[in-house]
Formats: C-alpha cells, structure tokens, sequence
C-alpha cells in the first residue's frame, strides 16, 4: 500500500474517531451521560494516539495521549470535571481536527496549541481518582464511625472524598466492616498509602485507579450500524451503475427476456443512491461549535437550536452549504446577538437565540438561518450604501425595504462600528452569495429592526432528487416535479373550472383555451402566475429519478431545468411548471 | 494552459468537404457511434439536443455550424470532450482521422517528404471552444 493512500486512511479512520468523541462530548453537554461514556471517549483517544504514533505524527499523538490520560483518570460514568475540563477536551479534540485537516492536504500537522493544550490536559490529569477499599479492625460501631470520620477528614486534605459506603457484618466475635472510599486527589499515590499506613483502627486496605483501565477494545470500524465508505469510492460506484442501467437498457431493447435483471440493476441503482444521502444532524456539531467559541470569545452568551435535524440531504449538496451555513450562524452571533446588557435594556432574555431550520419539499431545500438580536435597519443600510457610492441617494429613497436589505450580501459591505475578529471584512455574506451560486442557489435577507434577522438559503430542486410525475407528449418524455403539481386529470374532464387554468402543452409553446384537448389527460400545476393546465399525451406514473444538471448554456433555456436517463434507456427533461 | 499551443502532439481531425480541423487527442474523451438525441425546444441552434453516451447525459454540439463550415449529407458521430468539458460531445462527419502535426502539417507527409493534397488541419484550441459553447445562445435575444 503506497504512502498516500495510507495517509488518506489514516486521516478517514481518524476523522471517524474524532466525530465519534465530539458525539460523546455533545452527550455531556446535553447532560445524557451513556454508563460507558468515558470509556468509549477513553478508546477513542487510545486509538487516534497509536495510529499518530505509527504515522510518525508525534506531536498528535501527544495530544491524543493527554486527552486518553485525562478520560483515564475518571470513573466509568463522570463527566470530566465540569465546564472548564470538558472545554479544554474540546479544544484539544478541535486541534486534532485541524492537524488532520493539514495532514490531508499533505502538510506537517504541528498545530501551534497542542503543546500548551497537552500540558493543560495533565495538569487536570494529576486529580486522579482512587478506589480506597478497607477493611476496619473489629470495635465497637461507634469506634469504627470515629474511624471512618477521621480518614475521610485527613484524606480531604490530600484531595476530595467523593464517595463513600460502607457494609458491616456482625459475628461472634465483634463487628467487622468493610468501607469503600472514592478519593479524587492531585497528589501522588505514595502519599495516600503513608497516610491510610499510619491510620490507626485499620485492619487491611487496598487501593486501585477507581476506572480500572480496560485495554481499549479492538477497533470496531463497523461501529453503531455505520460503514465508513470513502467519497470516490462510492463516487465511482455510481457512476459504474450508471453504465450498467445505460447496458441493461440495451439488453432490454434486444432481449425481452431481460426484465429480472432489469429489475435488480434498478434496485441497485437507488440502493447505491440512496448511501448518499446524509442527515442534516451530520453538521450540528460544526455549528454548535462555531457558534459556542464565538459565543465565548466575545462573551455574548447564545444558543443556536435546529429544526428538523434528521431531513436527509445529498452529500454534495451538504459539503457545499456547510462553510456558507457555518459563517451565518457566526454571522448571527457577530452582528446579530447584541451584547447581554443590551439585551436585558430591550427586554429579551439574556441568551440569544439561533435557530436552523432546514425544510425540503420537491421545489427546494431552504435553510433558514434566523437569529433575535438587533436585526437589520434599512435606513442605516441606504446610508452605508450612499456613502459608498453604490446607489444615488434618490436611488436609495426608492428602494423598498425588502431590496435594501439584500445590500448586505455585497462584497465588502459592513455597518458593524468595529471590526471583528471573526468577520473583519464586514458581514461576508457576499461569500455565502457566492458558495450558493454555484448550487444555483440564493441567499435572501429578511428583518425586523430590533426583533432579529433571517438568512434564507434555497438551493432549487433540479439540484435535489425529487419525485417527479412522467409524462409523454407528442413522443418525447417529460418530468413534472412533483410539489409543483396540483392535480391529474384523466382523458374525461369535467370542465367546470375550465375557463380558469391556462392551458399549455409541452411540445407547443400555448394552447388556445378553445382548442381544449379535452379529451386529452392534463396535469394541473401550479404556474409562475397562478394555476395552469398541461395538456400531454400520456400520464405515465410517478418515479423517482436521478437528475442531471443541463450544462450551459442549456441551463438557461426555459421551462427546463435538467435531464434525466430513465431506465429504458431515453432521456426526460425536467420541465419547471412556474417557467410554462 | 492551452493544449493547442502545443501544435506537434496527437490531433484527432474532423473533416468537411471545405476544411479540416483538429482537436488535442487530450481534449477528447472517446469517439462514439451517432445516438438519438433528445432536442430541446428553445434551445440555441448549435446544439442539437442531449443523449446519452454510456449512462452519462451530454448536450450534443453541432460542431460545423459553430465554426461556420458547410453542413453535408454526411453520416455523423459522437466525439465526447474530456474534463472539464465531459458534458458536451461534438457532432462531426464519421470519417474522424487520428494523426500527429507538427507545426500544422500531418507528420506522415513530412517524413515521406510527399506532400499530400488534402486541406491543411487547423487546430481548435479547447479553451476557445469551451467559451463559444458557453456563449452559444447568448447573443440572440
């Protein structure tokens, strides 16, 4: 196995681990806490260290080691120690992340925090946890409870007792008991041994890690019902279906025999098609964290919800929108979330708001970026435009507010009174503008001073798989996004409402409505302006196709908005029924 | 990065009656038999519609009216582009010819030292046909 080829599994399988400890973390935040939680993030480490290791990559090793070490030093079920112990995992776990992503692209991974990271993580490291099992000597119970009382006040003085519990037996011979101590304590094992050595009343004691370290289990790549599948490979794998759908098409035309192979190969295409489709939930945790560092770093406390997490969307389309979708939430928090005090004079709660959420129907996928900070004042944006002389100020008094609000998608715009660290160059929007144009998508702006702002991002349905109505008109076939439409309508019509559709037919551009195919099927859709009746040939049944974009410049002619190779082998254009 | 710049490498020619042009075998993904193609209405007059060429769906370019040369009776066929331009295939006369130039002239002639009398190959520089497909329709209201 060459060298490349190593990295790039190397860098899967550690991605793979590091999405996996980012899960437990979330859990902890959210206060769900799995009985092996600990243990799991402990392996995670432990494997992501020996991988870096036998990849030579020194310094992530390091890291990965401090993290094992720190998650080593707990019981089974805590969480590390708090807020502060949990961000510092965090941001080591984000390290990791980032000398990954160099180490892709082929460069060195120093990352310049690890170091001063590792040494924090063991500094916490050193608060290990002991179980302290005693037994005690056979007195009164009385005794034995001073007993007791004494070393759990000597042994706070080494670190805290977090736990104790204790059985008692009687015999003829007296009372024996047993107490088992958890003690979490900074200072060497050596000093808790002297000290429980010279407590007095003890009969016997033993001392252990209190999460007795497991050997990590063997990796498990098949982890929780997922396979990790490589991008080209199934890039490539579907491409090669493609081939076999174009071959069996052919077979098809020549052998008539061939309809159960037919069969299966469609069943493997949509299988193959559907290992595409990921949740949106995929990238909760690149937005939680951007929103959680900016939060904090410019202490303006805010908290980002999403709807609709588990909508599944194309894993082309969720790799592009994730960069554009990260900067507006950082946006919302940058410019929209006003500083806490603030926001207590205006009567909103102290926290901010943002809200994702994320709808698809056959026509679009929207997402919608919505924050309840300061929002957006037209007034102030006309001016900033006047004064850089994009508009005219007569220009500027005509503009509608709706339209103003959109200049804050071009480049360079700002009406922020500083500069951020974040977005320094203003709100950067016009790169979110930019990422969604290339998906043929836009980015509209809507706000209410004072009460918020909302970032809509619509990538259009050629784009997306859709299910789509196939129809056949005067022997070519047609595909209707199936949101789109309204009605079908059989070769007999009652033609009550006639008079109120517009009638259009997809090989000839109009219909005159006194041509009236009535006896013709039609499918009712909804149009650019209002209902609208197409007249076709034959309505043949709903299917659920893979689209192609038309390549320019087809993909400015009108009403189509791309293609489709059906199983039989011919191609469907997809008509827009609002473009008719 | 043109490969037309490099005028002595594989060429694969097309020929009209009138002219002959060439293409960098580099540029060329494949030579396919003519498929049915499915026309689009509205579309501009240089393309002749979509097909399929092994599962993938490609806008078909009738290359001799892009570059002004006569249409004949000819029989066609398919040659798909390479990246970036795999979406398109240009329709061209059947009789494609695989040589190698050098300095515009068909290598063969110069080592026999017999010049022949077939038109001379102009090479096509795919960045330029990439812009005037892109541009196709563009200028027509």
């Amino acid at each position: 196995m060459d060298a490349a080829r190593f990295r790039s599994l190397f860098v899967d399988e550690s991605r793979e681990h590091l999405a996996a400890a980012q899960t437990i973390l979330r859990g902890f935040d959210a206060g769900i806490v799995e009985s092996d939680a600990t243990r799991e993030l402990l392996r995670h480490a432990h494997s992501l260290k020996g991988m870096a290791a036998t990849m030579g990559f020194i310094t992530m090793a390091e890291l990965a080691h401090a993290i094992e070490d720190r998650f080593a030093a707990l019981s089974p079920s805590s969480s590390p120690a708090g807020p502060k112990g949990l961000e510092l995992v965090r941001v080591a776990i984000d390290s990791l992340s980032r000398m990954l992503d160099r180490i892709e692209a082929g460069a060195s991974p120093e990352d310049p925090a690890s170091g001063v990271l590792a040494g924090s993580l063991r500094a916490h490291r050193t608060m290990a946890s002991w179980q302290l099992d005693l037994e005690l000597t056979q007195l009164a119970a009385s005794a034995q409870v001073r007993v007791v009382h004494e070393l759990v006040l000597r042994l706070a003085s080494l670190g805290r007792v977090i736990h104790a519990s204790a059985r008692a037996t009687s015999s003829g011979a007296g009372r024996k008991a047993s107490v088992r101590l958890l003690l979490a304590s900074p200072v060497e094992a050596e000093r808790i041994d002297a000290l429980l050595a010279e407590q007095a009343g003890l009969a016997s004691w033993r001392r252990q890690p209190e999460s007795p370290r497991t050997s990590p289990p063997a990796h498990r790549t098949r982890a929780a019902g997922w396979v990790r599948v490589r991008a080209e490979q199934l890039d490539h794998l579907q491409d090669r279906v493609r081939v076999l759908v174009a071959e069996c098409a052919r077979l098809r035309v020549a052998d008539s025999s061939v309809h159960g192979l037919a069969r299966v190969v469609a069943e493997v295409r949509h299988g193959v098609r559907d290992l595409d489709l990921l949740p949106f939930d995929h990238v909760r945790f690149r937005l939680e964290r951007g929103v959680a560092e900016l939060s904090r770093r410019l202490e303006r406390p805010a908290r980002l919800e999403i709807e609709n997490p588990e909508t599944v969307l194309e894993r082309e389309i969720l790799d592009a929108i994730t960069e554009p979708l990260l900067h507006a939430v950082r946006n919302a928090v940058d410019h929209g979330i006003e500083p806490a005090t603030e926001r207590a004079a205006r009567g909103k709660p102290p926290e901010g708001r943002i809200r994702v959420r994320v709808c698809r129907n056959s026509r679009q996928l929207t997402i919608e970026i919505a924050d309840d900070g300061r929002g957006l004042d037209p007034v102030q944006l006309r001016r900033v435009a006047v004064e850089r002389g994009w508009l005219t100020s007569a220009e500027a008094m005509r503009l509608g507010d709706c339209e103003t609000l959109q200049l804050v998608t071009r480049p360079g715009f700002s009406t922020a009174d500083r500069l951020s660290l974040s977005s320094g160059r203003g709100m950067g929007l016009d790169i979110v503008v930019e990422s969604l144009a290339k998906l043929g998508g836009t980015v509209r702006i809507e706000s209410l001073p004072g009460e918020g702002a909302t970032v809509l991002l619509e990538v259009p349905a050629s784009r997306l798989r859709v299910p789509a109505l196939r129809v056949r008109d005067a022997g070519e076939c047609y595909l209707l996004p199936l949101a789109a439409i309204l009605r079908v309508e059989g070769p007999i019509v009652d033609d009550s409402e006639e008079s109120a559709w517009r009638c259009v037919s997809l090989s000839k551009t109009e219909i005159h409505s006194n041509e009236a195919n009535v006896r013709r099927p039609r499918v009712l859709a909804r149009g650019a302006d209002g209902p609208i009746a197409i007249s076709v040939d034959e309505i043949v049944g709903v299917i659920d196709p893979v689209i192609d974009p038309l390549a320019p410049p087809l993909s400015r002619v009108a009403p189509f908005s791309g293609a489709s190779l059906l199983e039989d082998g011919t191609i469907a254009l997809v008509v827009e029924p609002a473009q008719l | 990065m043109s490969a037309a710049a490099d005028d002595s490498g594989r060429v694969i020619c097309f020929h009209w009656n009138s002219s002959s042009w060439g293409l960098p075998l580099g540029a060329v993904d494949g030579v396919w038999a003519a498929s049915p193609t499915r026309s689009l209405r509205g579309a501009p007059p240089e393309i002749v519609g979509l097909a399929a060429l092994s599962g993938r769906i490609v806008a078909v370019i009738d290359l001799g009216r892009i570059l002004g040369v006569e249409a004949e009776p000819k029989s066609n066929c398919l040659v798909r582009l390479a990246p970036p331009l795999e979406s398109y295939a240009l329709r061209v006369p059947v009789d494609v010819e695989l040589t190698s130039l050098r300095h515009g002239v068909r290598a063969a002639s110069i080592e026999t030292g017999e010049l022949d009398d077939r038109p001379p190959v102009t090479l096509l520089d795919p960045a330029v046909l990439r812009s005037k497909i892109l541009a196709l329709g563009a200028a027509s209201p």
